[in-house]
């Protein structure tokens, strides 16, 4: 039993309270102390009240005090108001208060001198990008270097089975057919893994999968007046699943999106913030950062954020150069139809939805019923950058070229943080659109280097997700080690991801035996709901583009479905062809196992199947049976 | 092993005891024997008719007849049962049942910026993501409350115009298991609910999966998994107690459809008349889209939301009587928010409010011909009674004989069922 030694080592060195909440580093405001106030305090002391004068955003307003004077005194946690007030009960006044742990850490961060690390600024970029493999090795450096900080030991790697189902899902939204696996799981060749990562990375299916994640944030129609047809819909997903299969740079797609104009391609990106025929500033504003720069701004629409430092007028700075952005129709005096920045700006629409007025040089006035600073004229302005005069520029090239820029840092980390989560279910930055200073990465160096070498590879996608893949992190196995079954942020073990709507079709249709069509055609069979794409979506598309990937969001009604829909108990061609290649129950079993959970099965999953079959009048009706069980089994619906 | 049925919770049991699914065969047969049976109502249930989008107090149970024409809307006021009292005359047929219906015309919350916000705010007593939480909806909590013995979900959602909001019938940290049966196409009602074998077989398949899904369910004990586990136990349930032909509204006669109007909440109302008959404890019912921002959507209210909700209601409200079930059954009628005193078209075209609106109840014990509040002759201000949304929330559940002071459990960390300050209306609830 070569595998139980470590074990034993991991019981007897680490101490029993061992978490994955880390106990070594001096505790910093962003990294440990905010999350905390933000759950407690920040609805009166933030960015909408501030009761008692107290701002406790950021560390410096925290340090500042309120009304009463300080509130905090580093290195001396008897003397701060604050944590009086929070452990004598007083604070926070709602019915939820602050536990133990958490009163804790805040005592620990007042002793060890109250100290700050924000995140946010300046970006390294490494002169030339690493190869994929040295990237891969530096993120294990940096995630192994926090586990043994933290003393959480990691679980193995994860066995064929498990990775080849996990990448396969990531990178292509689909499980492998029962051949593709069975290859994978016979091929002895040690760079196996490595050669079937740069396989599907190379499929067309990658493309297409990466572009429907995108289609599904920017791109589909969000609200039924939204003028965005299903055509513009289908045209957006076609060009950008080229781009994505010819590798083409991150920042140029972007680019392409914010400017697009006419009835090109990306404009479905405009359509999808119009409101009653008009493009909508504010819309656009919202989507480019949540989006592309992966903050929320658009809580800053009426009022400032109230947890993050974004101010009302960074919102309507930004929206200001959208203000020109129109859809314009061919007349006397207008020689383009389509979506295009005009000097006359979008007209007041049919239904009364006001244009933003504009100023001089590109400045707006935030509209009338926008909350506290209403009437007022902000500039157009980069968020936390500077501000523009637009009169001689295309204001859409303008923030398209400062979005992309290498100069600015949010918009690597923002695509290197969403990559990440795509791998490991869960952002460095979680959620993935809230990139605040005050929401700090659980990796802040790692973040980093992920973004700096992102500009530094041409903003290479395939590039920074092959170096992601190649990780032992990435690649361990989801089953816990005594020591880190409560880790959640260190990434000792993986984390299951829930299988969302599509990828489920597709895993079905390929777990059936049957064969996906590039028109999206096929189906699993029947006439209902596992017909096709469309009915099987009409049932089961129940997650949103901003769904967490760890929620599964399927209930009953879909559920009845994959019990007893008719086609899930007729035998289908996976079964039928498992039998009929002959061998015995044990290598018929094994077939469908592997084309359904593109695993062997162990060796208790074949005794109680192969009994199962064994008291079936039709060893057929017998295999289906346990196609039809692991298809509602639980390890079919995530991604271990 | 076992001669009599195994309760939910007794499967359930050995369930999470890690004992699968014990020999199927033997309790699917005489349970399924027993679905037509039906229980004895012992708890009130609620049918809570959900109007998105938030409607104008003035065009439905506010009317200002005498303010000046760009307030009062194109509406005229009608009398109703109850002297004195009168409503728009969009509902000139749910008038007449007015002497069931408790008015609240004080409704002051303050999520209006939008619709998102609003409706968790309405759905669950407390801010979005207060505290960092995800709090429950109100059929949620409703269901958490109520024991899980009619072989049924214990909250059912109709209507397909939710499949983007999701998040109002979660039932957030009380768990999946309290989530809402969402039910987006009523023409086919709950499909694939009977077995595709025949009974034994099918047990045997049951147990089979079970036995198959245990070792995954031990390494892998995420919230998706159980999720997962639990949507399964749910749907097998509903297989096994045979109960799922409640769902099928074609077992109505032609007759009753057509009183309660051929339209989706017209049907969704019928549906919860059907689910509340056999016990199940809260109902939800959508209606879409009340967000009159112009006029396209301003007529779509008048043509079609008004005549489709008075029609429905109406018949509801008269079968749940005629059954006997109007005192122990609360519908509760509501928005999100209302919209703004002042119209900005001829058709009646406002923004969203909320500072003065309304909301109502009838029946489940809430006094009948009862208007609490008062807003000034504009619609614009409370001058009398203002309810918050968590006084809302107090107000439902208390009628619903659930404690709204008492902690509910987000893991360890108790949580108060609704925000705390929050005060039953004593109006309706009584002095308690």
């Amino acid at each position: 039993m070569p595998r139980l030694l470590p074990t034993i080592l991991a019981i007897l060195l680490v101490p029993t309270a061992a978490t994955g909440a880390e106990s070594a580093a001096t505790p910093t405001f962003e990294r440990d102390v905010l999350p905390i106030l933000s759950s407690h305090c920040l609805q009166c002391h933030g960015g909408i009240h501030q009761k008692g004068g107290l701002d406790l955003r950021t560390a410096a307003s925290a340090l500042a005090g309120g009304d009463s004077g300080k509130v905090i005194v580093p290195g001396d946690p008897k003397a701060s108001e604050l944590l009086k007030a929070v452990e004598a009960g007083a604070m926070p006044k709602g019915p939820i208060k602050v536990s133990a742990a958490d009163k804790d850490v805040i005592r620990r961060w007042i002793a060890a001198g109250a100290k700050s690390a924000p995140f946010g600024g300046e970006l390294r970029v490494p002169p030339k990008a690493r190869t994929a493999k040295e990237l891969a090795e530096f993120i294990d450096r940096e995630i192994d270097r926090r586990l043994a900080d933290a003393k959480v030991p990691a679980s193995p790697v994860a066995d064929d089975g498990e990775f080849q189902r996990r990448v396969w899902l990531d990178v292509v939204g689909r499980i492998p057919t029962r051949a593709e696996a069975a290859a994978f799981l016979g091929d002895t060749a040690p760079d196996k893994r490595e050669k079937l990562i740069d396989a599907l990375l190379a499929r067309p299916e990658y493309g297409a999968y990466q572009a429907r994640l995108w289609r599904d944030r920017v791109a589909v129609a969000t609200s039924a007046n939204a003028d965005l047809g299903s055509n513009h819909t289908a045209a957006f997903y076609a060009w950008l699943t080229d781009g994505f299969n010819k590798n083409r740079r991150w920042d140029e797609l972007v680019r392409e999106m914010i400017t697009a104009e006419g009835e090109s391609p990306p404009v479905a990106f405009v359509r999808q913030c119009m409101d009653d025929g008009q493009p909508r500033a504010n819309k656009l504003a919202m989507s480019v950062s949540r989006r592309f720069l992966g903050v929320r701004l658009e809580c800053a629409e009426c009022h400032n954020h109230p947890f993050a430092d974004w101010k009302q007028d960074d919102f309507w700075s930004l929206a200001a150069f959208f203000a020109r952005t129109a859809k314009v129709e061919k007349n006397k005096t207008e020689t383009r139809t389509g979506i295009y920045d005009s000097e006359k700006g979008p007209p007041r629409t049919r239904f009364g939805l006001k244009p933003l007025e504009r100023k001089d040089g590109g400045a707006v006035l935030i509209p009338d019923d926008a909350g506290p600073r209403a009437k007022t004229v902000v500039p157009a302005k980069f968020p936390r950058g500077e501000v523009v005069k637009l009169d001689d520029r295309s204001p859409r090239a303008a923030l398209a070229e400062w979005v992309t820029s290498p100069k600015n840092a949010m918009f690597a980390r923002a695509a290197a943080n969403r990559l990440w989560a795509q791998a490991f279910g869960r952002g460095l930055v979680n959620p993935v659109d809230s990139l605040d200073p005050e929401n700090p990465p659980t990796h802040p160096e790692l973040l980093d280097a992920l973004a700096g070498e992102f500009v530094a590879s041409g903003y290479d996608l395939k590039h920074l997700l092959r170096a992601v893949l190649l990780t032992r992190a990435y690649q361990r196995t989801h089953t816990t080690v005594p020591g880190n079954e409560r880790d959640e942020l260190l990434y000792s073990h993986a984390a299951g991801k829930a299988v969302s709507p599509e990828p489920l079709f597709e895993s079905l249709v390929v777990a059936s035996g049957n064969t996906l069509d590039a028109k999206g055609g096929g189906g699993i069979g029947g006439k209902g709901p596992l017909a096709s794409r469309g009915e099987f979506l009409k049932l089961f598309g129940t997650a949103t583009a901003d769904t967490d990937p760890g929620d599964y969001t399927q209930g009953i009604a879909q559920v009845l479905a994959l019990l007893n829909d008719p086609a899930v108990s007729v035998p289908n061609r996976l079964v039928t062809d498992a039998a009929k290649e002959g061998g015995d129950a044990d290598a018929i079993l094994t077939r469908v196992f592997v084309g359904v959970l593109s695993r062997n099965p162990r060796d208790e999953e074949l005794k109680l199947t192969r009994e199962y079959v064994s008291r079936r009048k039709s060893p057929l009706d017998g295999y289906q049976a346990v196609w039809w069980a692991l298809v509602n089994s639980p390890e079919f619906a995530v991604i271990p | 092993m076992f001669d009599r049925p195994l309760t939910r919770r007794e499967t359930l049991r050995l369930a999470a005891a890690g004992v699968s699914a014990v020999s199927f065969s033997r309790w699917l047969g005489p349970l399924a024997a027993h679905a037509a049976e039906t229980p004895k109502k012992k708890h009130k249930s609620c049918i809570l008719l959900w109007m998105d989008g938030g409607p104008s107090q003035t065009d439905t149970f506010d009317p200002k007849p005498d303010a000046p024409a760009e307030f009062r809307g194109p509406y005229k006021a009608v009398q109703t049962a109850v002297p004195g009292l009168q409503i728009g005359e969009g509902y000139t047929k749910l008038a007449k049942w007015m002497d069931r219906a408790c008015v609240i015309r004080g409704m002051k919350t303050d999520e209006a910026a939008e619709h998102w916000r609003g409706r968790i705010y309405m759905h669950t007593g407390y801010r979005p993501n207060f505290a960092g939480l995800t709090y429950p909806s109100l059929g949620s909590i409703v269901a958490a409350h109520r024991p899980q013995d009619t072989g049924l979900p214990n909250f059912v959602v109709a209507g397909k115009t939710m499949q983007n909001f999701p998040h109002i019938s979660g039932a957030g940290f009380l768990g999946p298991r309290h989530d809402g049966l969402i039910l987006r196409d009523l023409s086919k009602g709950l499909e694939n609910a009977q077995p595709g074998t025949d009974t034994a077989e099918y047990a045997e398949k049951l147990d089979l999966a079970d036995k198959l899904a245990q070792g995954f369910q031990r390494t892998a004990p995420w919230p998706a998994v159980k999720a997962q586990r639990t949507a399964y136990q749910g749907a097998v349930e509903l297989v096994r107690s045979g109960k799922s032909q409640v769902f099928d509204l074609s077992r109505e006669p032609e007759k009753v459809r057509e009183r309660y109007g051929k339209h989706e909440f017209g049907q969704g109302c019928l549906l919860a008349r059907r689910l509340v008959e056999t016990g199940v404890p809260f109902v939800e019912v959508y209606l879409g889209d009340w967000d009159t921002h112009e006029q396209k959507r301003s007529e779509s209210v008048r043509d079609t939301l008004l005549p489709v909700s008075d029609q429905a209601m109406t018949a509801l409200l008269a079968d749940l009587k005629d059954r006997g079930l109007l005192d122990d059954t609360l519908v509760v009628w509501m928005g999100e928010f209302g919209r703004t005193p002042k119209t900005h078209d001829k058709s009646g075209s406002r923004n969203h409010y909320d500072k003065a609106w309304s909301t109502v109840l009838f029946g489940g014990g809430a006094p009948g011909g009862a208007v609490v509040g008062k807003t000034d002759d504009k619609a614009a201000e409370v001058v009398d009674r203002p309810v918050s949304g968590p006084d809302f929330m107090a107000t439902v559940l208390t009628l619903l004989g659930i404690d709204p002071t008492k902690d509910l459990h987000a893991g360890t960390r108790p949580v108060r069922t609704v925000a705390p300050g929050a005060k039953p209306v004593t109006e309706i609830v009584g002095k308690g």
